[in-house]
């Protein structure tokens, strides 16, 4: 019976665990209206615009929320890049040191096009995600794991294809992802088309574990199951 | 005429010792006279790097490296002040300013990141069912 309990009480603490309605009590009209008014600030001096999106803001909640919707509405997706990637990596995936000099390279192109024009892949949003959350005060991390897209399912994925965030608010690890939260690319044009998802804005670790698969299984923030 | 400053011999040793405590105490003093510009070229694994941000700590003025890596910080700088240089996808470094710092050359150490993407094709309205 004290099992039973025990589990029950466990199932109610995992189930409440980690999701935005944490944070419903906290309103974050103000961060929302930081981050719109900083909109097309460039990412020359990161510290300086984490500054400005933060320093009027009392919590880490609010604080991440207006990093994470500048990030949003202001960093394009950049396709012919993802393909390119993807491309190379399929490649080289069995030649790890091949890999690395390529991945080596195309991290400067990266973050050279990230900074210059504010358009990345999502290592770049993940990236820039956890450098002004950390510029912040918040602790945030990159995780690298399976993503199903263009109808691909996660099973047919070899190679690792996605990155997003796991941020630490009020001692608690949450999930986000901002490149798919940003907005999509049209396949008929290849042009990036800014839709914000609010979906993808800490949701609950079942939900998000439903489209993305962590490499290392202690970041879908689940109770592991034994094998 | 008779100076106002009527000194007799006895008094002219123990006064300029003064003086020379004064003066040695106005060049002591760190806010005294001390400002200066400072320059400098940053560099990475690869060379000089373009495009960096370097930043006077606790303020919001900054300047941007040249394509040799060099900047000229816009406002003078005391001893003790800290400029951090940073720059998206490599470690940021710190530099404090020392007594006679006027040029400085920080190397910005990688920061390892495996470069992944996938990025969403369709608009979020279609986005609810995951098979999709």
């Amino acid at each position: 019976m004290r099992k039973l309990l025990q589990i029950i009480i466990f199932a109610f603490v995992v189930s409440t665990q980690a999701q935005r309605s944490d944070f419903d009590q906290v309103d974050l009209t103000r961060a929302e209206a930081l981050a719109r008014d900083h909109k097309g600030e460039d990412l020359y001096a990161l510290p300086i615009l984490v500054h400005k999106l933060t320093a009027p803001l009392a919590t880490d909640v609010e604080r991440f929320r207006a990093i994470y919707l500048w990030v949003c509405q202001n960093i394009k997706g950049d396709y012919p890049m993802m393909l390119e990637n993807d491309k190379m990596r399929r490649k080289l995936h069995t030649d790890s040191l091949a890999l690395a000099t390529w991945n080596n390279q195309f991290k400067k192109e990266i973050f050279q096009i990230l900074r210059k024009k504010k358009r990345t892949t999502c290592s770049g949003y993940s990236y820039l995600i956890k450098e002004m959350a950390e510029l912040a005060g918040i602790e945030a991390a990159i995780v690298d794991g399976y993503g199903p897209i263009n109808k691909l399912k996660i099973e047919r994925l070899k190679i690792p294809n996605h990155s997003w965030n796991a941020v630490k608010l009020d001692d608690k690890w949450y999930l986000c992802d901002a490149t798919w939260a940003a907005g999509y690319t049209d396949l008929t044009t290849y042009l990036f088309e800014f839709d914000y998802d609010d979906q993808y804005w800490l949701m609950p670790p079942e939900e998000f574990a439903k489209t993305h698969q962590p490499e290392d299984p202690q970041w879908t923030l689940l109770p592991l199951v034994q094998n | 005429m008779k100076s106002v400053f009527n000194l007799k011999k006895r008094h002219i040793k123990p006064l300029s010792f003064l003086g020379l405590c004064l003066l040695l105490g106005l060049f002591a003093n760190p806010a005294f006279g001390q400002t200066r510009t400072v320059s400098g070229q940053v560099s990475s694994a690869d060379g000089p790097l373009e495009g960096a941000t370097v930043i006077l700590k606790g303020s919001l003025e900054y300047v941007l490296t040249d394509e040799d890596g060099k900047f000229v910080f816009p406002s003078d700088l005391n001893e003790n002040d800290v400029l951090i240089i940073t720059s998206l996808g490599l470690e940021d470094a710190e530099v404090t300013i020392g007594a006679d710092t006027t040029f400085v050359n920080p190397i910005l150490a990688d920061d390892p990141v495996v470069i992944i993407a996938a990025l969403r094709t369709e608009p979020s309205k279609k986005a609810d069912d995951p098979e999709q």
